[in-house]
């Protein structure tokens, strides 16, 4: 078909990418997502439906879709243009109490044929927060070690004074682009 | 038009995104690199036999590996010197053949495939050294030579880099040869002109090479003069490479350079008028070279006026302290704009590439859309408005389909851009929503699916650009558009394309009412299934308010006059679920709109409206059942009256005589079924006046008409009969009776479905009469043998007539005995039908259907009255499926085991089954999960070990084995051999006594059946020929031999037939010396057969046998040697007066003429007593020194090993006959040649020469003729002279006198 390879050419030449940003519901995937954007985070009420933010980055065009709390929008992870190529799971660093559900969604995600081959960077938010579990910590509660089809990395971060957001972000975009960008 | 196809390629290219990108790293490297090697290598053997198999196997793997990195080509850069450096360092190589340096090439072909020309020639080496040998390599080459055109385009991308060189090219000049820029661009000039991939390349070098600033100075003007000229001569592949040249020219040379040439070129190229022939090749390269100039003649810059969006860079953003406001900046700066000028030229650019996007092609459509783009960004705001307004008058009514398309796609790219301001998007709107539900009919199909998908791309497209509150507007608009994109659409890319803009739309902008709902629910793989689409999603999104009203509107308006069938179909499905939702509304609709379509000359509108009109009241009157009350207080009057006037009008006849009147009956049958399911109160004139109707439609030629109108016709009875007196009730049936038996086929098909599906109190009223008229259709006649579709038919009514009224002797409504056996009997006699007509085995399709209702009537009548089943019919059952399940066809076979597994796990048992726990224990119980013939075949190799089954399942093994299919005869003769095999090893002979006797059993049942014979020769030489019997064979020949000879002798037999008895009768040769002598009488019959196939064949087959065959008589052997050369060298083709002798002195040779047959039996009788029981063994030795003396020059195994030998021996002599034949045509040919070469060498012909000797009565025959010409020259040339001289005086027509030797042909001379 001739507009799925000009989709796909405009892919190349415009270097996009598709991040998905998934998480618990509180987890922060909003506030990060404004801050990326330069807006206000101090009032951020629980997302009902979603956001999709274009932003440019290390001159790629990064298409970042939040997805609310809802469980499963199964429909963004790929559509009739695009596939994920990278996934930001956004943990909640003070909610122990449910690390537990949170690992259990995280693997079942990644057991999703559509998200296959997409880079996985998992922010640890809240770092700000007394109590809040440190990067390795959670690391460890959510067992990433055992991923071995997906890239990823974990990134302790603070969304409301934006610590570490740009490292993680940097991390993220240089996997991709290596994956499926040519380098010139 | 192949829609469905594309369908399919979409789905495919679909799953590929983003799966591709797996791959880490080149990991292949360093095969890669030894396959070059070994592809070198076997190149350079090419004198020695190399395995071409395996040069195509490293050739296949070479690219293998390299086209799974065309999605992530940047892998190889690491490795992309080395490989470069290889095959560079092979071309460099002066002592290689070229040959194989095209190898070398090929190999970098691929390369650059995959990672793109542009990168490899960076990685290229551009030393000058390399200039000079590169020229000279691609001189010596003939660019027409188009198998090596990988050589030419790994040359012309080497030299693209090479020619970058930094000096001037002046320096290289040797004194000797032309200067070197004149040679390179020769060679450019040359190269352009073929229509191979090296064309490519070719006017890439040229652009390059032509933009050096020391070759533009010099050769540039030139250049363009020389393309004017190839643009009003040459072909269109040359043409083609020329303007590409221009247009690289134009993009890599520095504009306010390239501002001199510009004019000129647009005047050339605007002047030259290519013929439509030519535009299919030239348009795209067309439209880029005006593309270039027209940039050319703007200055680059950003359009100051275009709309943005506020700040993006994620990294600026993090960096501020403190929150901005996202706002919308819109820069407006009018005040620069119009201070600079537009060159005239640009207007007639503009206008050429606004063309092209009505072009039919859409490569050049989508051309021009990203040059309209670039063109614009470097425009003022007013000339980019014009730009725009023309872009609009694509969308017009008077417009085809492609400048709708074109238009589409150029608005997304303006949109992209930033460069369709947000003013213009009120009046771009409209045009989006017609362009989404554009569709076009062309005779039987419709263009349009392009447009709609562009249209979607074009909404995609704005989703991303804008700012929610722009688009606020028009939210209501596009939400609706899309949606009934999203579900009604027909083509699956445009529902998915809608449904992705859709998406976007939602979480881009936010605004769409219920936006998160419907799209979660319409996703991607949702919309992939149209009627998931029409039938689940559609009543989703019909629950909410916005969307209702306009999807039920589409509905009607567009969907139920589609031209497709299937689309009016679903629509109606559709609005009959919708109906529900809105039932107030849809009683409008119905009055208004839908019920006087119905009556609507036009096929489609009319069609569509009856199946909705059908559908429609059916919901209503289900709404008023469910409120339980009569429909008429729901309906008012008014919608009654129309109802009922439309179901009279639309059996108007000039509806059904006319064109899609097959179509239109079926839509009126729907429409009954759904009204009389409905429970729709009709009155007894419409009940009459369709059932009438309704009969006719049963006798239709058209299979669809007649499931339609079963059904409607069991509904209309079901629902206005129930009540009516008896009187009625028989009437109705008599109309339907006599016709299951009626001359008409088609009447007999429909009529006995329908009798079959007729509801119980109809049935009961004449029962014995219904069974007795549905089985004598059921019976083949002399007359309707051919109607197999009628008799299936008849066999599934008796089946449903049996379920419905239940059998039961006793009670006086059901089946009672006697009718049980009458049916009993006809379904068992179907299972014999093996008609045959043009389509093949129809017969198949009465057993299958007499099987499956076999099924259902034994199970009936094994719960409700087991003592009707005595044991003969449960045998007989039992054998015909255990028949029907070996024999030829899957489908039959598949379908026979499982009726047979049911019937064995029948639940309680079936009374009078043999050997019932055994069946069980091999038979698996249903549903089977049969996928392979073989498990199926292994599965009944076990019954068939059981004794009450053997024969059956034999019988069908007979048709199996000896079909034609190879892969049938293959899996079904495996297990079976197999079995054999196995009994001979374990001595089990009287296991194997059985089996044969059955066989032959199965032989005898059917003798002359004409149509098995020839399964069962087959069948026998399948199972004699393996040797399997062997063991038993001297036992069975005899009989065998009888039986065969009954059935040749009896009446006259196809020739088929003759030729596999020829076999049998050979085979047969192995058996006891009485079965020989009679075998051989046989067989020397056949030698003076009328047809010479036959005689052929037969002297064929003998030789064969006799010279394998091992134990033969003492005296045949002394004579054996003379009769295999009676039999080879005797021209079989002759008459058979002529062979009778022959065939007399064979006789004489196998049997001893002093003896009669009988005193010779008894003879050999008394001497095999003597010789201890046994016939003397024939020396072996003997037989096969004299095949060894023949095969003594072979090499290996071939010379020593007998069995090896013999078969290479036998094909080396069919060869040496055929030598024969060919040697004397061979010499002749060589004659004639060196005798006209001879002639023609003295400027005479062949012709001349004998004719003129012939006049002259020489006669030398064409061999010494030949000799003279080569070593008696003379002699040969006074020859031609008198032959000449001769000719003048009596010349002959077309034959010259001598003329003097052609020039230019360099001869030996006189010796």
């Amino acid at each position: 078909m001739v507009l799925l390879t000009i989709l796909k050419k405009l892919k190349q030449k415009e270097k996009e990418m598709r991040l998905l940003m998934l998480g618990l519901d509180n987890a922060g995937k909003t506030t990060i997502l404004k801050k990326f954007n330069g807006e206000d985070v101090h009032t951020i009420s629980p997302t009902l439906g979603f956001n999709i933010k274009t932003l440019e980055h290390q001159n790629y065009q990064l298409n970042i879709w939040d997805v609310g709390g809802q469980k499963s929008l199964r429909s963004y992870w790929r559509n009739y243009f695009e596939s994920t190529d990278g996934l930001v799971w956004v943990v909640d660093s003070i909610d122990r109490r449910r690390m537990e559900d949170c690992t259990k969604e995280l693997h079942s995600l990644l057991q999703e044929e559509r998200l296959a081959g997409a880079t996985l960077l998992v922010f640890a938010n809240k770092q700000d927060l007394p109590g809040a579990m440190a990067a390795d910590e959670i690391k460890e509660a959510l067992d990433l070690e055992s991923i071995e089809t997906h890239h990823w990395r974990i990134v302790g971060c603070s969304a409301m004074n934006g610590d570490n957001l740009l490292a993680g972000i940097d991390w993220l975009v240089e996997d991709i682009g290596a994956r499926i960008f040519t380098l010139e | 038009m192949t829609l469905e196809v594309a369908d399919e390629t979409l789905e495919k290219e679909v799953d590929v995104i983003g799966l591709g990108c797996s791959k880490e790293s080149f990991t292949e490297h360093s095969e890669v690199t030894n396959l070059i090697d070994e592809l070198k290598i076997s190149v350079q053997q090419q004198n020695n036999p190399t395995d071409i198999r395996l040069v195509e196997k490293n050739w296949q793997r070479f690219s293998f590996i390299l086209d799974q990195y065309q999605e992530q080509p940047h892998l190889i850069d690491s490795h992309l010197d080395g490989l470069l450096t290889k095959i560079i360092s092979i071309v460099r190589d002066e002592g290689l053949h070229y040959e194989v340096k095209h190898v070398a090439f090929r190999c970098l072909y691929f390369i650059s495939k995959v990672r793109g020309y542009k990168v490899v020639a960076r990685h290229l080496p551009h030393e000058v050294a390399d200039l000079e040998p590169l020229l000279n390599y691609l001189e010596n080459q003939d660019p027409v030579l188009q198998l090596k055109w990988e050589t030419h385009y790994g040359l012309l991308l080497w030299l693209s880099i090479v020619v970058k060189i930094p000096f001037h090219l002046q320096r290289f000049d040797t004194n000797t040869s032309e200067p070197i820029m004149e040679r390179i661009l020769n060679v450019c000039k040359k190269y352009v002109a073929e229509a191979t991939k090296a064309q490519d390349m070719a006017f890439y070098v040229s652009a390059i090479y032509l933009t050096r600033p020391d070759v533009k100075e010099a050769f540039l003007p030139g250049y363009i003069q020389w393309a004017h000229e190839v643009l009003l001569k040459e072909n269109a592949q040359f043409k083609k490479g020329v303007i590409s040249t221009l247009a690289g020219v134009f993009k890599h040379g520095q504009r306010e350079q390239m501002m001199d040439y510009a004019h000129t070129v647009l005047r050339t190229i605007l002047t030259v008028k290519f013929p439509p022939s030519e535009l299919l090749i030239v348009k795209k390269p067309l439209v880029k070279l005006i593309q270039r100039i027209g940039l050319t003649f703007l200055k680059p810059r950003i359009a100051t006026w275009r709309y943005q969006r506020g700040s993006r860079s994620l990294a600026a953003n993090l960096l501020q302290s403190k929150p901005i406001e996202n706002k919308v900046l819109t820069s407006v700066n009018d005040e620069d704009d119009d201070d600079y000028d537009v060159p005239e030229e640009i207007e007639e650019v503009l206008d050429e590439i606004l063309q092209a996007l009505r072009d039919k092609n859409r490569e050049v459509q989508y051309s021009a859309a990203k040059g309209i783009g670039r063109l614009t960004s470097r425009l003022p705001k007013n000339f980019a408005d014009q730009v725009i307004e023309s872009i609009m008058e694509l969308f017009s009514l008077r417009e085809s389909d492609m400048a709708w398309h074109g238009g589409c796609l150029a608005l997304a790219e303006l949109a992209r851009r930033g460069l369709l301001l947000p003013q213009r998007l009120s009046s771009v709107l409209p045009y989006v929503e017609q362009a989404m539900l554009y569709d076009e009919l062309r005779g039987n199909f419709s263009v349009g699916s392009a447009v709609r998908d562009a249209a979607c791309y074009l909404c995609w497209a704005l989703a991303r650009s804008y700012d929610p509150a722009l688009l606020q507007p028009f939210v209501h608009q596009l939400a609706k558009a899309l949606v009934i994109t999203t579900v009604f659409d027909r083509e699956v890319n445009c529902r998915r394309a809608a449904a992705s803009a859709f998406q976007e739309h939602v979480g881009r902008q936010g605004t769409f009412p219920h936006g998160i709902d419907i799209l979660t629910t319409c996703d991607y793989f949702a919309v992939g299934l149209r009627k998931n689409a029409y039938l689940q999603l559609s009543l989703f999104v019909a629950q909410y308010e916005e969307y209702r009203p306009h999807l039920i509107q589409h509905l009607v308006e567009r969907k139920t006059v589609h031209w497709d069938t299937v689309i009016r179909q679903l629509t109606s499905q559709a609005l009959h679920q919708m109906t529900f939702l809105d039932p107030e509304n849809m009683k409008i609709i119905l009055l208004t709109k839908i019920l006087p379509r119905c009556t609507n000359p036009e096929l489609y509108l009319r069609h569509g409206s009856v199946l909705a009109g059908g559908k429609i009241i059916n919901a209503l009157c289900q709404i008023a059942k469910d409120k339980q009350r009569p429909l008429t207080d729901e309906l008012d009057q008014s919608l009654m009256g129309a109802i009922i006037n439309t179901c009279d009008d639309i059996l108007n006849e000039r509806f059904w005589r006319s064109f899609g009147g097959d179509q239109m009956r079926i839509a009126v049958c729907h429409f009954v079924q759904d009204l009389s399911s409905g429970g729709f109160p009709l009155p007894d004139s419409v009940v009459d006046h369709w059932l009438k109707a309704l009969r006719e439609c049963l006798a239709s030629s058209d299979s669809n008409v007649q499931q339609s109108a079963v059904s409607a016709v069991t509904a209309l009875i079901g629902q206005y009969f129930q009540h009516q007196p008896v009187e009625k009730l028989t009437a109705l049936l008599n109309h339907f009776l006599p016709e299951v038996t009626s001359n008409n086929q088609q009447a007999r098909v429909g009529n006995a479905l329908a009798l079959g599906s007729m509801p119980r109190f109809l049935l009961t009223v004449s029962l014995p009469q219904v069974v007795k008229q549905l089985c004598v259709c059921a019976r083949i006649t002399d007359k309707t043998f051919q109607w197999a579709e009628s008799r299936k038919n008849a066999l599934t009514a008796l089946s449903l007539v049996c379920s419905t009224v239940g059998i039961a002797p006793s009670n006086f409504d059901g089946v009672d005995q006697e009718m049980f056996a009458e049916i009993f009997r006809t379904l068992i006699d179907s299972l014999d039908d093996y008609t045959v007509d043009s389509r093949g085995d129809i017969g198949a399709i009465v057993r299958e259907s007499a099987m499956s209702s076999i099924q259902v009537i034994l199970a009936l009548a094994n719960t409700s009255y087991p003592q009707l089943l005595s044991p003969d019919m449960v045998r007989s059952v039992l054998h015909a499926v255990a028949k029907q399940s070996t024999e030829q066809i899957r489908r039959t076979r598949l379908l026979a085991t499982d009726v047979f597994s049911s019937l064995i796990y029948c639940d309680p048992a079936i009374p009078h089954v043999e050997q019932l726990n055994e069946l069980r224990s091999i038979i698996p119980p249903p549903p089977l999960d049969i996928s392979t013939e073989k498990e199926c075949f292994d599965l009944w190799l076990k019954v068939m070990q059981l004794n009450s089954y053997r024969k059956a399942v034999i019988a069908g093994l007979v048709s199996s084995i000896g079909s034609l299919t190879e892969s049938l005869v293959k899996s079904s003769s495996t297990p079976f051999l197999g079995y054999l095999r196995q009994l001979v090893a374990e001595n089990k002979l009287d296991e194997l006594n059985l089996i044969t006797r059955d066989i032959l059993d199965v032989f005898k049942d059917n003798l002359n059946n004409a149509r098995l014979m020839p399964y069962i020769f087959n069948f026998l030489d399948h199972i004699l020929s393996s040797g399997c019997l062997d063991v038993v064979f001297k036992s069975i020949s005899l009989s065998l031999l009888t039986l065969i000879r009954t059935e040749m002798t009896s009446g006259s037999k196809p020739l088929k037939l003759l030729i596999s008895s020829v076999d049998l009768y050979c085979h047969l040769l192995r058996g006891d010396q009485i079965t020989f002598d009679k075998s051989i009488i046989h067989l020397l019959n056949l030698l003076v057969n009328r047809f010479p196939r036959v005689r052929k064949i037969t002297a064929t087959k003998l030789y064969e046998t006799l010279l394998t065959l091992t134990d033969i008589s003492s005296s045949l052997a002394n004579h054996q040697d003379e009769i295999l050369s009676i039999l080879s060298d005797t021209d079989w083709d002759d008459d058979v007066e002529a062979l009778k002798p022959v065939k007399n002195q064979l006789r004489l040779l196998f049997i001893p003429s002093s003896m009669k047959l009988r005193l010779r039996q008894r003879c050999i009788k008394v001497w095999s007593r003597l010789l201890f029981n046994r016939a003397p063994k024939a020396d072996n030795f003997w037989k096969r020194r004299r095949v060894f003396k023949l095969t003594a020059h072979y090499r290996g195994r071939k010379r020593n090993c007998y069995s090896i030998a013999i078969k290479y021996l036998h094909r080396a002599l069919v060869y040496v006959k055929k030598g024969r034949k060919l040697k004397k045509k061979d010499a002749i040919e060589l004659w004639q040649q060196r005798i006209s070469a001879g002639c023609r060498e003295l400027g005479s012909s062949y012709e001349a020469l004998v004719r003129g000797m012939a006049r002259c009565q020489i006669a030398l025959d064409k061999k010494t003729l030949a000799n003279l010409a080569i070593w008696e020259p003379r002699t040969f040339k006074s020859l031609t002279q008198i032959a000449a001289a001769k000719l003048r005086q009596e010349p002959i027509k077309g034959l010259n006198d001598i003329s003097p030797p052609p020039p230019g042909v360099i001869t030996r001379g006189m010796l």
